[in-house]
C-alpha cells in the first residue's frame, strides 16, 4: 500500500522538475544560475528520514531530473544518492534544531552535490566541465540553494509527517539514526 | 550495534551507486530505451510546465531584472555613447548592407528563404547549469526530429537533440558537446568548431597551419558528409587567430553570429521530401 508521506514526496518531485524546467530554467536565475531545487529536497528528506532513504530518494529525484537533462542519464542521480546519504548521516550528529540548519544543510549540500556532479560526469566523458568557470557556478548554486532550503525543509518536514494511523509501519522500514 | 546498524545500510547504497554507473554507461554508448524515456518525461511534465510558464515567467524575468541592474546600467552608458558614433556611420551601414546582401548571395544561404523550416519559439532555457540547450515549443507533432539543424536569421544555433510530441531540445553550437564543420570563406579551407561552455567564442580545431586566416573572416557550416548541418549556414566570423611555428594546426575562436542569450524565436530545418 502506499503510504501518505510517499504519495506527498512524489508530490513534491513533480513540482520540482516542473519549476526546475519552467520558472528557474528560463529567468529565474542569478548571476546566471538557477539552484539545484532536487538536490535541496533530497537533503531536507534526508535529514528527516535519514541516510538510507535519504539516498534512495536523492536516487530516485536525481533520475528524474536526469531525465531532462543532456548529460548522461544517471549523473544527477548518483550524486543526489551520495549527498542524500551523507546528509542524512550528518543529521543523526543534531542534538537539537536550529535556525540555521537549513541554510547550512543546503549550501554543504549545494557544494557537495554539484562538486560530485561536474567530478561524475567528467568521469563520464565530459571533461569540459572540470574548469573554473564550473566552481564559480557550483558556488553560487549552493547560495541559491542555502536560501531555498529554509523554504524546501518545511515542506519536507511536511511530506515526511508519519500519519497518526501507520506509525509503526513508516518506522519498521526507516533507518535508525546513530 | 552502531557498527551492525551501518553495515546494514551499505547494501542500499551499493546498490545505488551499482545502478547508476550501470544507466550511465548504458546512455554513454546510446540506449534507445533511454531516449524514449526521456521522450516520455517531457510529455508528461509538459503540460503542467506551458502553464507554469504562462503565470510565473514574468516574476522570472524581474528577478533576473534585478539581477543584471548593475551591468544594465554600465551597459545603457556605453551604448548611448555608441548611438553617437553609429549616428556618424549611418551612411556607410546602407552600404554594408547592400554589401551583406550580397555575401549572402555568394555563400548560398538555403535557410534564408525558409522554404521546409518549421519556425518555433523558444519556451524555456536549459533546466540545468552545466548545458548550453534551449526548449522549442515545436516537437514531432510538427514534423520537428532529432538532429535537425536549427537557425536564425542570423545564423546557425545548433541542432536538435531531443523531441517530444510538442516540444524540442535543441543544442546550442556554444555547448562543448557541439560540433559543426565549418569552412573559411575567403579560402574555403575547413576546420571542426566546438563550444567552449560559454556563448561568446567557439573554438576551430584542425585549421591547417599553411593557410591564411584573417579576423573577421566568416565561417559557415561545411556541409560535410553524414554532418546534419547543411553547407552554408553561418555560424560565426574569426575574432582571433594565433599561429606557433611548428604546430599542426592554427588556434583560430569564432564569434558566433547568434546572440544566444537573446534568442526568441528560431527555424528548425527539415530535410526536404525526398532528400537525403
Amino acid at each position: 500500500m502506499i503510504s501518505l508521506p510517499r504519495v506527498r514526496l512524489a508530490l513534491l518531485v513533480v513540482a520540482v522538475l516542473v519549476l526546475q524546467t519552467t520558472v528557474f530554467s528560463a529567468g529565474l536565475r542569478v548571476f546566471g544560475v538557477m539552484p539545484d531545487l532536487g538536490l535541496v529536497l533530497t537533503v531536507a528528506v534526508a535529514f528527516s528520514l535519514g541516510p538510507e532513504r535519504g539516498a534512495v530518494f536523492g536516487f530516485v529525484t536525481g533520475l528524474a531530473v536526469d531525465l531532462f537533462l543532456s548529460t548522461p542519464l544517471g549523473v544527477s542521480a548518483l550524486s543526489f544518492a551520495l549527498v542524500g546519504y551523507g546528509a542524512g548521516i550528518v543529521a543523526g550528529g543534531f542534538l537539537r534544531p536550529s535556525r540555521w540548519v537549513a541554510p547550512t544543510m543546503g549550501a554543504l549540500g549545494g557544494l557537495a552535490g554539484g562538486v560530485l556532479f561536474v567530478g561524475i560526469a567528467a568521469v563520464a566523458g565530459r571533461e569540459d566541465l572540470l574548469s573554473i568557470a564550473s566552481f564559480r557556478v557550483v558556488l553560487i548554486a549552493s547560495a541559491y540553494d542555502a536560501l531555498l532550503a529554509c523554504a524546501v525543509f518545511p515542506m519536507a518536514r511536511w511530506a515526511t509527517r508519519m500519519p497518526a494511523a501507520e506509525p509503526e509501519a513508516w518506522l519498521r522500514s526507516s533507518t535508525v539514526r546513530r | 550495534m552502531v557498527a551492525y546498524q551501518r553495515a546494514n545500510r551499505r547494501p542500499v547504497l551499493v546498490l545505488l551507486v551499482v545502478t547508476a554507473v550501470a544507466l550511465i554507461t548504458l546512455d554513454v554508448r546510446g540506449s534507445g530505451p533511454i531516449s524514449v524515456a526521456r521522450g516520455g518525461a517531457h510529455d508528461v511534465v509538459d503540460p503542467i510546465a506551458r502553464v507554469f510558464d504562462a503565470v510565473l515567467s514574468p516574476v522570472g524575468d524581474w528577478i533576473d531584472g534585478i539581477t543584471s541592474a548593475t551591468s544594465l546600467k554600465d551597459e545603457n552608458a556605453r551604448l548611448r555613447r555608441r548611438l553617437d558614433a553609429a549616428r556618424g556611420q549611418q551612411a556607410s551601414a546602407r552600404a554594408a548592407v547592400e554589401e551583406n546582401k550580397e555575401l549572402k548571395k555568394l555563400l548560398d544561404l538555403p535557410f534564408v528563404d525558409g522554404a521546409n523550416a518549421v519556425a518555433a519559439p523558444v519556451v524555456d532555457g536549459a533546466p540545468g547549469n552545466f548545458e548550453h540547450t534551449v526548449q522549442i515549443g515545436k516537437g514531432a507533432g510538427d514534423g520537428v526530429g532529432v538532429d535537425m539543424p536549427v537557425v536564425t536569421g542570423a545564423g546557425l544555433v545548433g541542432r536538435v537533440i531531443q523531441v517530444s510530441r510538442d516540444r524540442a531540445t535543441v543544442l546550442l553550437v556554444s555547448d562543448p558537446q557541439s560540433g559543426v564543420g565549418v569552412k573559411f570563406g575567403k579560402t574555403g579551407t575547413g576546420g571542426v568548431a566546438k563550444g567552449r561552455g560559454d556563448t561568446s567564442t567557439l573554438r576551430v580545431d584542425f585549421v591547417d597551419p599553411d593557410v591564411e586566416v584573417t579576423k573577421g573572416e566568416v565561417v559557415a557550416s561545411a556541409g560535410l558528409e553524414n554532418s546534419p548541418f547543411p553547407a552554408g549556414i553561418p555560424v560565426g566570423t574569426v575574432s582571433k587567430v594565433t599561429r606557433a611555428l611548428g604546430d599542426l594546426q592554427q588556434d583560430v575562436l569564432v564569434r558566433p553570429l547568434v546572440d544566444f542569450s537573446h534568442l526568441d524565436y528560431v527555424k528548425v530545418l527539415r530535410p526536404a521530401p525526398g532528400g537525403p
